[in-house]
């Protein structure tokens, strides 16, 4: 498998202060790469940085092409979709201008209704809020909705900040059963953020363990999953 | 308004108030600094003209005015558009105690004081419910308002209407051998001095701690216990009575009121020199009312006809340069200067 | 009673500017979350730049979409050479650079064109709309331009991408960004409309208050007025706000006789204070709340 993300000495600060202190990683095509770590360990910041919303050096090549100089409105077109710690709700638009948002950059057309659709059968709960506020929504249906919108764009990578933030266990399972599920159908690749070791690294294929902005173990998830240190720090069993 | 509310704690935040904690190493440098300004000051009136020892008076008075609206908007984050009104209404104390009642003008001083402060804390209280562009609204309809009810004819008898009322101009008091325009400026540097140490006291108090838990985050500060209503009323206040008794002292200094000097440009150009003065930093108020004072002239030796322009421009490339005023201009030269040394 | 009536479509018909006005301050708000104090500044150097082109002999109708258009093209420059560079300033900062702005637009009006008020037609007649009528023919036509404008207005946000990519970029900009909106862009084209329905105020008043460089001063206050009252997150509040400050202007100018004509602004802002003392966020307006 070819990677469809490239990163090679990423730093990253805000201010004067380094958060990544030059950060190698990739994610396959069409494959799932989890970065783990503690509060603070950088990881919503490299996420930013793949999407350039913070100031950052180094080497990021998405689809054999070099991003890191170009705007993030640019990086979107090249089909990477963020869904954004907090879940970057547009609060007083409705559900379905959140979704046609997410298609923003795609040329306007009839297979973006279709792919409203889509989104509907995938989360019937949205159909039903669909003319609805979406600041109203429920913490669990906006980050269905920030999925949504997400996969609205069509995306080639999806760069997935902590879908579980603030959400019961039911519904955590709920969402990562879905994304497998659009994994499987679109073959999108992913980049996953989470807290939640263990159900990220059953989710994910690759996974990188970061702490205090430097990567400190990578490999495949399952072996990292055996390992007796992130057994001990992260996954508490 | 979430985001206005934002704003106005972005605007505290970005003017960082505490300095004290930071700067006290070199408390000798800033004494020495403020020591030779002060001999400077008090040397000025006997080396230069009457004309300009009487526009340095004005500076003074307008730094006050200053004083008073960063009380307000910088410590305490509440904004006001309208305190040319609290200028207005000190303006005119002063003027009506001594010409229909023939008090003496020392009087006028307290008497304003105490009148602005119970009209800010009495404004400030409805004002409470109102915050970020809401309460601009607000304090503006007082300021478009004050010269309208100036002019009001019930009031005429008072006011003297559109006309105004012209103030003798008071000489200097027991024998000293000065002429009325020093002894004005003297006065005022006097009161200036005072009201300047009292902001600071009031900052670094508990009550200042309180204001600024306020601006800086309403909810957690009121969950801590601190009055919020209250503390913001009082700050509407105090800051109102400061630039009411600016308001005395310009009437004094300038010997004239009318409707017309207290219209809504009053109030622009206080808050001007605010901005230019750097929010949040009292002694920037000197600075934002030498700005004030001076540079409109400065527009119009540019050009006549487009005074009015050539002021704006200035005031752009001003806010360019230093977007933090002259506070933000100043800490940075003073980090340089420390990273050289 | 029907002098009652006869005040309220009277303040109907200047409500109609008023609603405009606050509209263009409502869209600016929602682009930047400040209150543009040179907005009408800037809409009264678009109407003299319109009296300009008809004192030239260009024909009315020509001159109204050229004007709004050259303001659109304005009001997207200033955003980008005067505003832009100061992005992250604090908020105070920028409010200084409003008050710049209306010194330098109201001082270069009076230089070019003279401080002595000109009077500028109306291309809807002169007189009454039909003898015995409550409102002139101009107040008509002023009310219907208006009334179509927003309409356009309301299409242009609630059916268009661009209208959506606006409305995205106001609330939430770093999200936008992230499906791709280019927030600046929009940004500035909230500056270049807004400019541009300012002009068309600008215009549609001018007949009535006669054209001079402080003309718009009290119609911008009187537009902030709507456009606060009405709730600023709501471009249909600012209108309906807009509105109401007419027709409560006029009822108080002809109720409170001891105030009358001089009182009028000051009456109607301090109805609104009481209003807003009530309900703090407008009318229509929503209150977001604020998470600690």
């Amino acid at each position: 498998m070819s990677a469809i993300l490239e990163v090679r000495g990423l730093e990253a600060s805000y201010g004067d202060r380094t958060v990544l202190r030059g950060l190698d990683f990739e994610v396959a095509e069409g494959g799932v790469t989890a970065l783990l770590g503690a509060n603070g360990a950088g990881k919503t910041t490299t996420l930013r940085a793949i999407c350039g919303t913070v100031r950052r050096r180094g080497e990021i090549r998405f689809a054999g092409k070099r991003i890191e100089r170009m705007p993030t409105e640019s990086i979107v077109r090249l089909g990477i979709a963020q869904v954004p710690e907090g879940r970057g709700t547009f609060a007083t638009l409705t559900t379905e201008e959140n979704l046609h948002l997410g298609a923003m950059t795609r040329p306007n057309g009839r297979d973006i209704s279709l792919d409203i659709e889509r989104c509907y059968s995938i989360f019937p709960r949205l159909k039903e809020r669909r003319s609805q506020q979406a600041g109203t929504l429920s913490g669990g249906e906006q980050q269905m909705l920030a999925i949504a919108r997400a996969l609205m764009l069509r995306p080639k990578l999806m760069l997935l900040d902590e879908p579980s933030f603030g959400l019961a266990p039911m519904i955590t399972k709920h969402i990562f059963e879905i994304l497998a599920e659009v994994k499987r159908e679109s073959g999108v690749s992913m980049l996953i953020v989470e807290q939640n070791a263990s159900l990220a690294l059953r989710f994910a294929d690759q996974a990188y363990l970061i702490e205090t902005g430097s990567i400190v173990m990578s490999g495949e998830a399952k072996i990292i999953r055996e390992d007796e240190g992130v057994r001990a720090s992260y996954l508490g069993y | 308004m979430s985001t206005s509310e934002g704003k106005m704690s972005d605007l505290g935040s970005s003017a960082p108030w505490p300095a004290g904690a930071a700067a006290r190493p070199k408390v000798g440098a800033r004494t020495i600094f403020f020591g030779l300004l002060l001999l400077v000051a008090v040397t000025l009136p006997f080396i230069s003209k009457n004309f300009f020892i009487f526009q340095t008076t004005v500076v003074m008075v307008y730094a006050i005015a200053i004083l008073g609206l960063n009380l307000l908007i910088g410590v305490n984050g509440q904004f006001s558009l309208g305190h040319g009104a609290f200028y207005a209404l000190g303006a005119y104390t002063a003027a009506i105690l001594m010409e229909t009642f023939g008090l003496h003008y020392a009087w006028t001083l307290p008497i304003a004081a105490a009148l602005c402060f119970v009209a800010g804390f009495l404004f400030g209280l409805p004002a409470l419910r109102l915050e970020g562009v809401y309460l601009a609204l607000a304090t503006f309809a007082l300021a478009v308002t004050t010269p309208q009810l100036l002019k009001l004819s019930p009031f005429e008898g008072f006011t003297g209407g559109v006309q105004g009322i012209v103030i003798t101009k008071p000489g200097a008091p027991f024998g000293l051998p000065l002429n009325s325009d020093q002894w004005l400026y003297f006065l005022t540097l006097a009161i200036g001095l005072l009201l300047y140490w009292l902001v600071h006291n009031i900052v670094h108090s508990r009550t200042g701690r309180a204001f600024m838990a306020i601006r800086d985050n309403p909810i957690a500060a009121s969950s801590m216990g601190v009055n919020t209503s209250l503390y913001k009323a009082t700050a509407f206040g105090v800051s109102a009575m400061i630039t009411g008794v600016a308001g005395s002292l310009g009437a004094i200094v300038i010997q004239f009121v009318a409707p017309d000097s207290f219209t809504f440009a009053l109030s622009v150009q206080l808050l001007v020199g605010l901005v230019i003065g750097g929010v949040g930093w009292l002694p920037g108020a000197l600075i934002g009312a030498v700005f004030v004072v001076f540079i409109p002239n400065v527009a119009e030796e540019i050009s006549k006809g487009l005074a009015g322009a050539c002021y704006g421009v200035l005031l752009i490339l001003v806010i360019y340069l230093a977007p933090q005023g002259a506070d933000g201009v100043i800490r940075a030269a003073v980090d340089r200067f420390k990273r050289l040394l | 009673m029907d002098l009652f009536i006869h005040q309220v479509i009277a303040g109907f018909a200047t409500g109609g500017i008023y609603a405009c006005m606050a509209l263009a301050v409502v869209m600016i708000y929602q682009a930047i979350h400040h209150l543009n104090f040179a907005q009408g500044e800037m809409a009264m150097f678009s109407t003299y730049l319109g009296w300009q082109l008809l004192a030239w002999g260009a024909p009315y109708w020509a001159v109204f979409p050229l004007v709004m258009a050259i303001s659109f093209a304005g009001g997207l420059a200033i955003e980008r050479i005067v505003v832009r560079p100061i992005e992250n300033a604090p908020v105070l900062s920028h409010v200084v650079i409003f008050i710049a702005l209306f010194a330098i637009f109201n001082s270069a009006a009076g230089f070019i064109w003279g401080f002595t008020i000109k009077p500028v037609p109306s291309p809807f007649g002169e007189g009454a709309l039909y003898p015995g009528a409550p409102i002139g023919k101009h107040q008509a036509g002023m009310l219907v331009v208006t009334m179509i404008v927003l309409s356009l207005l309301w299409a242009f946000f609630r059916f268009t991408r661009v209208g959506l990519s606006m409305r995205a970029a106001s609330v939430n900009p770093e999200s936008a960004r992230l499906v791709g909106v280019r927030v600046s862009l929009m940004n500035g084209l909230g500056w270049g409309m807004a400019s541009a329905i300012g002009a068309l105020a600008g215009l549609l008043i001018a007949p009535v208050v006669f054209l001079e460089p402080n003309m718009m001063l009290s119609i911008l206050l009187y537009g902030f007025a709507g456009a606060v009252l009405g709730g600023l997150s709501s471009p249909l509040g600012a209108v309906l706000g807009g509105f109401i400050v007419g027709i409560v202007e006029n009822l108080a100018g002809t109720y409170i006789p001891v105030i009358g004509g001089e009182l009028k602004l000051s009456i109607a802002l301090f109805l609104i204070v009481a209003v807003l003392l009530v309900k703090p966020a407008g009318l229509l307006g929503r209150r977001t709340v604020q998470r600690v």
